[in-house]
Formats: structure tokens, C-alpha cells, sequence
């Protein structure tokens, strides 16, 4: 079986990381933050420890700076809801996420924010200027690397420009981190939303959102935090503040092994790792004739075919035992500005664990469509 | 050997606390505290002597904390 479907959640995972979920499940998961005995302490533990390692991962930061949350979706969700006032003008890009642009539509629509897309390619800041116009008080979320074709939007000058216009911005990392060097101090957004599920290699059900404070932010869950708990509020400081309830245990315990297996193989490494496969995969797809290529400088790379649907290329390449994924990836407002939104493509996404056999695989199985 | 307790907060700032106290050589042990006030809450254990030491590298690293002795 080969599996190019790490851009919805990456497969397999190192072993390391089953075996922390596995002895955390067996010996280790009291409830962090809730109890004083001793499987309650090692829990906390594991989450503090997991906290720190995305600090050091992702520039140096804190670690209390770090909320879990669900997934990456969950962050942009808080990020947004926490923060957003009436009048606000919320901008995004013209190749998001519905989990971007989902929100943003609900909050357009009922009359709370004026919103607008900006493209991506630019030119920067031209564009943005054109969008916030005269528009004071607002909002940035942008994409770091499209989930469709790879494309990397310049998030550095776009969250510099837009804060030095005092817009709050919100970037989604859900295809950058893992993949390239991320510093969240060199960045320097407001609020940093990731999965831990996909290029971390950490298990499903935990993401989190890094803020740069909690200073105004409203509440978004409420319920027990384990501490200070006679007041009706959630607590003040983060990131308690916004973690509700019991969190994901064994899948943090799994996200810190995932994150040290990363740094066991370097952010540059991983890096030229895909740049080499990107490499093989546009010369081998770009030599057959029934395909066309919506490719970047990054993974993910989607493809149409003049012989097949989408949805039909991949359950034909399921069959062979390429496992792929079709259709408009939840972000139709990309496939709007690649003109595929009728059909939608084949989305191929590598992981570490992908080997140029794969991807020669891959091309033989297209180029004996018939 | 008497020990302190720093009332700290969140398990993440005591945590925290413990995190540094730890690496700077001092002896801190994770509680919980359950105090009428505010219910719940976490925080270190030191041995009395480390209280100085302690209290000098919390307030740098802006770690509020309470002393209690038991």
C-alpha cells in the first residue's frame, strides 16, 4: 500500500509515537491539571512536556503560550471567535480552507463583520491595501501553504503589513508546520493554528493554537479548568484559559514523540527531503499526456486527467493500492481561483516516510490508464 | 527537614516553577492544594532552605507564587 494522503493526516506514524499513546492508555493517563495523585502529576507532565517541545520546535517561544485544542480547525475557530468584535473587516485568501472560510462566511452573514479575499499570488502589500482600504479595525487569516496545489503565501510580509495596520492576524499553519523551519518569533502573528495529526506526525484528536497573548481575548469553552475553581470564570492566564475540560492525553503524549522524531531528522533534512520528491513527481507526471499539474514549489501537488473524474482516478488508484484523495479538499474557495471546482482534482501529498519508488509507482499506474 | 509550599495556580505554572527550580539545582516536588478561596490549585514543595533561592528565581521569571507553611 502506498499513502499520499498525508495532507489530510499523515501515515504511518512513527513508532515511537504508538508507543507513547499505547503506555500512556496503559499507565500514564490520569487526568492532567484535575487530581494531586501520582497519575494525575505524570499526565500533567506529559502535557507540559509536549507544550514545551512545540515551544522549541517553533522558535523558542513559551510553552504556557500553547493551547490544545481538537485540531487545527479548532484553533482557527478560537483564534477567530475569541478575538472578533462587530464592524470588524476580516481579510482572508482567495485559496483557504473551509475552516477559514466557513467561520468567516457565518460571521459575514449575520451581519457582525464585513469581509474580503485578497489572491494570493498578490502583488504584496498592493493587495492588501486594496482590501483594508479605509477600514480600521480588523482581522488577518491566511494560510501558509495552500492544501490543494502547495502554494506558499509570503505569511512573514503579509502578517507585518497587515499588523503595522493594528490588524490581528491569525495564521494557519496546517500545511507548513512539520514540512519547512517554522519560527513563530520571526514570523510574529498574533495567533498560530496547527494540527498535531499531519506533518508533526503526531495521532489524530489534538491541534493546537499558539497566542502571542490572551490579553482581550473572550472566553470560548467554558467548564472546569482544575484550579481556581470557585470562581464562575474561566481562569485569566493561558492557556488554561481557553482548555476546558480534559484534554487528549494519550494523543499529546503521542504529538511530543512525533515532534522529537522531527527533530531527530532535522527541519532542513525533511525539507530537501520533499524538495527532492517534488522534484521526481513533476518530472514523472509531467511526462504523461493525460494529466494536468496544479503544482507549487511544496507539496501537496493535485492533478486532473482528461481520462478519468477525479473521484473515479482515485478509486481506480485505490485499487492498484495508491491511496489518494479527490475532490475539492474542503476548500473550494482554492479550487474557485484554479477554475476546478467542477470536478475538483487528485490531491498527492508525501510524507518522511515516502520513497521515490513510491512515486514511480505512482506514474506507472496513470500512465497505463487507458 | 521542613519543607515550603509555593502556591502557584495552574498545574502549567507549576510546572513551570518546577522546570526551572529543577534546572537551576534546587529540590522542588509538584502538590495540590485545595484552599477556600479559590478552590483547587497547584504549586511546588521545597525544602525550607531553598526558600530564598526560590522566591528569587520565580519573581525573575515572573511566576507569582504565595508562601505557605504547613
Amino acid at each position: 500500500m502506498i499513502y499520499l494522503d498525508n495532507a489530510a493526516t499523515s501515515f504511518p506514524k512513527p513508532p515511537a509515537v504508538l508507543a507513547a499513546v499505547s503506555r500512556c492508555i496503559a499507565d500514564e493517563c490520569g487526568n492532567p491539571g484535575r487530581g494531586g495523585h501520582r497519575m494525575a502529576m505524570r499526565a500533567a507532565e506529559l502535557v507540559y512536556e509536549c507544550r514545551g517541545a512545540l515551544a522549541d520546535f517553533l522558535g523558542g517561544v513559551a510553552p504556557e503560550q500553547f493551547i490544545f485544542t481538537l485540531n487545527a480547525t479548532m484553533a482557527i475557530n478560537m483564534a477567530l471567535y475569541t478575538r472578533v468584535r462587530p464592524g470588524d473587516h476580516i481579510l482572508i485568501s482567495d485559496m483557504e480552507h473551509n475552516a477559514v472560510r466557513r467561520p468567516v462566511e457565518r460571521l459575514t452573514r449575520a451581519g457582525l463583520v464585513s469581509s474580503a479575499v485578497f489572491p494570493h499570488n498578490g502583488p504584496f502589500p498592493d493587495v492588501l491595501e486594496q482590501c483594508i482600504a479605509d477600514k480600521k479595525s480588523g482581522i488577518l487569516i491566511v494560510t501558509a501553504r495552500s492544501n490543494v496545489n502547495g502554494a506558499a503565501l509570503p505569511v512573514q510580509q503579509i502578517v507585518s503589513f497587515c499588523r503595522s495596520r493594528g490588524y490581528y492576524t491569525i495564521v494557519d499553519g496546517s500545511q507548513q508546520v512539520g514540512h519547512e523551519d517554522v519560527s513563530l518569533t520571526r514570523l510574529n502573528p498574533d495567533a498560530y493554528c496547527g494540527p498535531g495529526h499531519k506533518g508533526l506526525l503526531g495521532p489524530a484528536g489534538c491541534g493546537f493554537l499558539w497566542l502571542r497573548s490572551g490579553e482581550g481575548l473572550r472566553e470560548f469553552l467554558s467548564g472546569g479548568s482544575g484550579f481556581d475553581s470557585r470562581s464562575p470564570h474561566m481562569p485569566g492566564q493561558l492557556p488554561e484559559r481557553f482548555e476546558a475540560g480534559t484534554l487528549p492525553t494519550p494523543a499529546i503524549a503521542g504529538l511530543r514523540e512525533g515532534i522529537r522524531f522531527l527533530e531527530g531528522l532535522g527541519c532542513r533534512a525533511v525539507e530537501e527531503q520533499e524538495r527532492e520528491l517534488l522534484k521526481q513527481t513533476l518530472e514523472l507526471l509531467g511526462n504523461i499526456g493525460h494529466l494536468t499539474l496544479y503544482a507549487s514549489e511544496h507539496f501537496p501537488l493535485s492533478f486532473s486527467s482528461t481520462k478519468m473524474k477525479a473521484e473515479d482516478l482515485a478509486t481506480h488508484l485505490d485499487r492498484a493500492g495508491i491511496l489518494v484523495r479527490a475532490g475539492l479538499h474542503c476548500a473550494p474557495l482554492a479550487h474557485q481561483t484554479l477554475g476546478t471546482q467542477r470536478d475538483g482534482l487528485v490531491r498527492i501529498s508525501p510524507s518522511v516516510f515516502t520513497r521515490s519508488a513510491d512515486l514511480h509507482a505512482l506514474a506507472a499506474t496513470l500512465s497505463r490508464l487507458s | 527537614m521542613t519543607e515550603i509550599k509555593l502556591i502557584i495556580g495552574s498545574v502549567t505554572y507549576a510546572m513551570k516553577a518546577k522546570g526551572l527550580l529543577s534546572r537551576k539545582g534546587l529540590h522542588p516536588r509538584l502538590i495540590k492544594q485545595t484552599r477556600s478561596e479559590e478552590g483547587c490549585t497547584y504549586g511546588v514543595c521545597i525544602p525550607e532552605y531553598e526558600l530564598m533561592a526560590a522566591a528569587a528565581l520565580l519573581r525573575e521569571a515572573q511566576i507569582s507564587y504565595e508562601v505557605f507553611r504547613s
